[in-house]
């Protein structure tokens, strides 16, 4: 608008320069909240007679841009903290891998409970089948095999 | 005592930003307006522009919105309101801030008499 421009536009370099560590968007975001109040309180003054005085004066009123921006940052700090509750890419990734992982676990801990169990009731049926599990299934066919021939052959002379 | 004006800082700090909020319980304030006003109360801020970030993170925060309206005179205006959450914020404070308050008084030995 005229030569205190300058001072203007000193002071928001200031104010950028000192900013440097804060993300872009909250940077611009202060800039322009500074540049709109700078434009509205110079629009106050008695129009095309505004002073360096004057100038000088609302930019005095902000304040050192060092402290300004220092203020930013405080700002930018909390940000950190939330981080460590929301789970990161990485470590969703790493999480998934777990559940999988459990899953998996579980899974062939319940076939293998399931396979147990099927033995025991597979092997219970035949015990509550026969009182004497064991002989009985050994012996029956061994008899029929070698038993009966033997037995089957003597008759046959006494028939004959 | 080893960094001047560190327990001032301290001090404002979490109470500053619901000061800015009573300022604009009852009605919209215009914002270089609410800066200015604030900018003069020493005890409670540096200077002007460190009202900015402030007013920045109520934004973000969802506890105040701003409209723009038109000026007579000069560029638009940016007003600032509370919005519900900040009304319950403000409420909020209040309540903390009164047995804060009475705590440390008691404490420290400055209770009004």
């Amino acid at each position: 608008m005229n030569t205190y421009d300058g001072l203007v536009n000193d002071y928001l370099r200031a104010v950028e320069q000192a900013l440097a560590g804060v993300p872009a968007n909250r940077r611009g975001e202060l800039l322009a909240d500074l540049s709109e109040h700078i434009a509205a309180k110079r629009a106050e003054l008695a129009p095309d007679q505004e002073t360096e005085v004057e100038v000088r004066s609302i930019l005095e009123l902000l304040g050192d841009p060092e402290e300004v921006a220092a203020e930013a940052m405080v700002d930018a700090e909390p940000p950190p903290p939330p981080p460590p509750i929301l789970i990161e890419p990485k470590k969703r990734s790493a999480a998934l891998i777990w559940v999988a992982v459990t899953i998996a676990a579980v899974a062939t801990m319940c076939l293998l409970g399931v396979l147990i169990l099927a033995f025991f009731s597979v092997s219970g049926s035949n015990t509550s089948g026969e009182d004497t599990p064991a002989r009985p299934k050994a012996t029956v066919p061994a008899m029929s095999d070698s038993v009966a021939p033997t037995l089957s052959t003597p008759p046959t002379p006494t028939h004959s | 005592m080893d960094v001047p004006g560190s327990l001032s800082t301290a001090l404002r700090r979490g109470t500053l930003e619901f000061c800015v909020l009573a300022l604009m319980e009852q009605d919209e304030q215009y914002g270089v307006e609410l800066v200015r006003r604030l900018g003069a109360e020493r005890t409670l801020t540096t200077s002007e522009g460190t009202l900015y970030p402030l007013l920045a993170r109520l934004r973000r925060a969802g506890w105040v919105e701003t409209t723009w309206r038109e000026s007579p005179s000069g560029p638009p205006r940016r007003y600032y309101a509370l919005t519900q959450h900040g009304h319950q914020a403000l409420r909020h404070f209040r309540e903390e801030w009164t047995s804060f308050r009475d705590t440390v008084d008691r404490i420290v030995g400055t209770r009004a008499a």
